[in-house]
């Protein structure tokens, strides 16, 4: 039941609001309804997976641990950004960037991007898994054109073609690899725990094969480079709570079907070859979002390399495998709790200047005094200043990484430092410098601060106190994984 | 009656590995079109044929809704933009056409390299049509790269997709019911959102190339 309405909340509200589509409070109400009711239900079938392990309804509807952590992830930044959504429509609706009716849509598109999202999670069969990612990347197409200006067509088709390739490529590794493991299972239906069943008899060969078309087409969702071409684009184009949905909830759930093979593929072939690729790829990553980030002039596509940056990084952590594997799962609930609250700040700095461009915000402190703080705070977090998780997070990924591959992570921390100059450049020029003259001094609304309030201080909760429920969830995931 | 139906098989597979070649040298939108509805008339026989063999009545569902959203529904979308903005003549490539065959020579050749006999010794008997559907997937994503054109990219897309759906007939991969109504409903919303997003490009862009979107820069 409780799947169901976690699944099925997204679906209501949106029909409910296309029934009240006049009436801007109902829209409103609902949105923010629907995501607290997911809230509530992801807390509820935690409890359950807590105690049992798991959480099913058949085959076709399981949620384990990993799955777990992601559908909590998914509705805190859901919530977040739903309620954020609020004030940032309002104020576009006020300076007449867009009209009630686009409005409409985007509260629409939000709940079906959230649906497709939580269904990605919820379902235990991998071409259901892939039919569900492909729904967010169709769900949100329009949220990304949303502005309907050349750029943001431009930006819309990039994500479009790249995003339907790679995923193509995603189902060409899934169909080898259900080739290879159909003869196996004598008809039965197929599921991520079938599939792992039988893992020891595939093909090596073929799983090797598959496993590297997964990688590439999942890994172009998750954004990691050399497929992260779309991302900056989209970033910068989208509105930006949807952005944060991308950042925040997204890249995770990318992430899944990525690490339900990589489990299975070690179970066929051994940990060294998918530690590797994961490894190439994240190191890759890292190298490619540090030179964009120093030379960066957009804050918006800043914020979108640090996303490359911190997939490549979560990808290092389960390559180097260990301890590296618990950071990096505790990595993708911190990056998703800061990332999401830097870009909603950052659309609050959007709202004052009507500029992306760094070198047109000046003196963010003194015009936006709340938002400029919480963006230090979020700036500290993101790039892994103690006493922030994600400083715990990096220096075990980095300790991790220094037992095995010693020089090759030197590097990483090299360029994790150009990572931090960079940023930190960019954003020092941002929050200091004179004040210009014709822009208002003063925060919009409770609706633009508060979401990011809470989430950057869940951030500094989860820094120093991890509940006992969030122990047992990444616990259970780790041993998971380590049977492959 | 078996080597009709192996014939009639191998000559869909054909279809489907020469309309991915040909239409790299068409130079005309429409022409591509036709050959991609081609493409998905074989595809939708294809599954026909397994329904036949399998007297599954599912498959002939889905072959009958394959052929509705690929060929019938896509075709009506797909003449409607080339006739309402009057494009026929498609952007160019960015190789030329030699380089082009040469490529498309390459990528049929890694296909039948050691790098993928683990692919084609899934089924053995079948190996030759696995590598044309395999050839016919790599041939499709390179149309993609290589056509500066939305729409050319929009066929090449597609395209990929059949030759994925002929490699799953190929190694006999059988979905759920549900699961296969899903593929195709996903498609069907594909074909109305990318040509949807397409008509949006001609109308900022004047034109389907995509060399005049450089606005977004680092």
């Amino acid at each position: 039941m409780l799947i169901f309405l976690l699944i099925i909340s997204p679906l209501i509200a949106l029909f409910i609001s296309l029934i009240f589509r006049k009436s801007q409070t109902v829209t409103e109400l609902l949105s923010v309804v629907s995501s607290l009711t997911q809230l509530l239900v992801s807390f509820g079938i935690a409890s359950i997976v807590v105690q049992d392990g798991f959480y099913a309804v058949s085959s076709f509807l399981v949620i384990d641990s990993l799955g777990c952590l992601l559908i909590l992830i998914t509705s805190v930044i859901g919530l977040a950004a739903t309620s954020y959504n609020i004030g940032y429509i309002r104020e576009e609706i006020a300076k007449e960037i867009i009209d009630f009716k686009k409005a409409q849509q985007s509260y629409m598109l939000i709940n079906l991007f959230l649906f497709a999202m939580f269904l990605a999670i919820a379902v235990n069969n991998p071409v259901a898994t892939w039919i569900s990612i492909e729904a967010t990347t169709l769900s949100t197409i329009f949220l990304i054109s949303f502005y309907n200006k050349p750029t943001a067509i431009e930006a819309a088709w990039k994500y479009l073609v790249i995003n339907s390739v790679g995923l193509l490529l995603a189902f060409l590794g899934t169909i080898i690899y259900l080739a290879s493991a159909t003869p196996l299972l004598h008809g039965s239906f197929i599921t991520w725990d079938t599939i792992t069943t039988v893992a020891g008899s595939l093909n090596p060969a073929l799983s090797k094969i598959a496993f590297i078309f997964i990688l590439i087409g999942y890994g172009t969702k998750l954004g990691i480079a050399p497929m992260h071409t779309w991302r900056p684009d989209a970033y910068s184009k989208a509105p930006i709570p949807v952005v944060a949905l991308l950042s925040g909830a997204l890249l995770n759930i990318a992430l899944l079907p990525i690490l339900r093979f990589k489990f299975i593929t070690d179970i066929t072939v051994g940990s060294m070859f998918t530690q590797n690729l994961f490894i190439f790829l994240g190191v890759l990553s890292i190298a490619i979002a540090a030179f964009a980030i120093v030379k960066q002039g957009n804050y918006k596509r800043l914020l979108a390399y640090s996303s490359v940056e911190h997939a490549g990084l979560i990808l290092l952590g389960f390559g180097f495998g260990g301890i590296g594997m618990y950071a990096s799962l505790l990595h993708m609930l911190y990056h998703a709790l800061a990332k999401s609250s830097m870009f909603l700040l950052s659309g609050n700095i959007f709202l004052k200047y009507s500029s992306p461009k760094i070198k047109n915000v000046t003196s963010v402190l003194s015009v936006l005094p709340t938002t400029g703080v919480l963006f230090v705070i979020g700036f500290l977090a993101l790039t892994g200043v103690p006493p922030f998780g994600l400083f715990i997070t990096k220096f075990y990924i980095i300790l991790s990484g220094m037992q095995h591959y010693a020089f090759l992570t030197i590097g990483i921390v090299f360029l994790l430092a150009v990572i931090f100059f960079g940023f930190f450049q960019q954003i020092n020029s941002m929050l200091f410098g004179e004040k210009p003259n014709d822009i208002k001094v003063g925060e919009y609304s409770m609706w633009t601060i508060i979401p990011t309030v809470v989430l950057l201080s869940l951030l500094v909760f989860l820094s120093v106190y991890l509940p006992d429920f969030l122990q047992t969830l990444l616990q259970n995931t780790l041993v998971l994984f380590k049977k492959g | 009656m078996d080597l009709i139906i192996l014939q009639l098989l191998s000559l869909l597979g054909t279809t489907v590995f020469l309309t991915s070649v040909l239409m790299h040298i068409v130079r005309r939108n429409s022409s591509r079109m036709t050959l991609y509805l081609v493409q998905s008339f074989a595809v939708a026989i294809l599954l026909f044929m397994g329904g036949l063999q399998e007297k599954s009545l599912g498959l002939f569902f889905i072959a009958a809704l394959t052929f509705f959203i690929k060929v019938v529904f896509a075709g009506i979308f797909f003449s409607k933009i080339i006739d309402q903005k009057q494009v026929q003549q498609t952007p160019a490539t960015y190789l030329n056409l030699p380089t082009t065959l040469g490529v498309i020579l390459g990528l049929t050749m890694l296909v039948r390299s050691s790098i993928f006999a683990p692919v084609l010794a899934l089924f053995p008997v079948d190996a030759q049509l696995i590598s044309l559907a395999l050839a016919g997937i790599f041939i499709s994503l390179f149309l993609v790269i290589n056509r500066h054109g939305a729409f050319a990219q929009l066929i090449g897309i597609l395209s990929l997709e059949n030759g994925l759906v002929v490699f799953s007939i190929l190694v006999g991969l059988e979905q759920a019911f549900g699961i296969e109504v899903g593929i195709l409903f996903n498609i069907l919303v594909w074909i109305f959102i990318a040509s949807a997003l397409v008509s949006l490009v001609y109308s900022h862009f004047g034109s389907f190339d995509t060399i005049k979107m450089r606005r977004l820069k680092d």
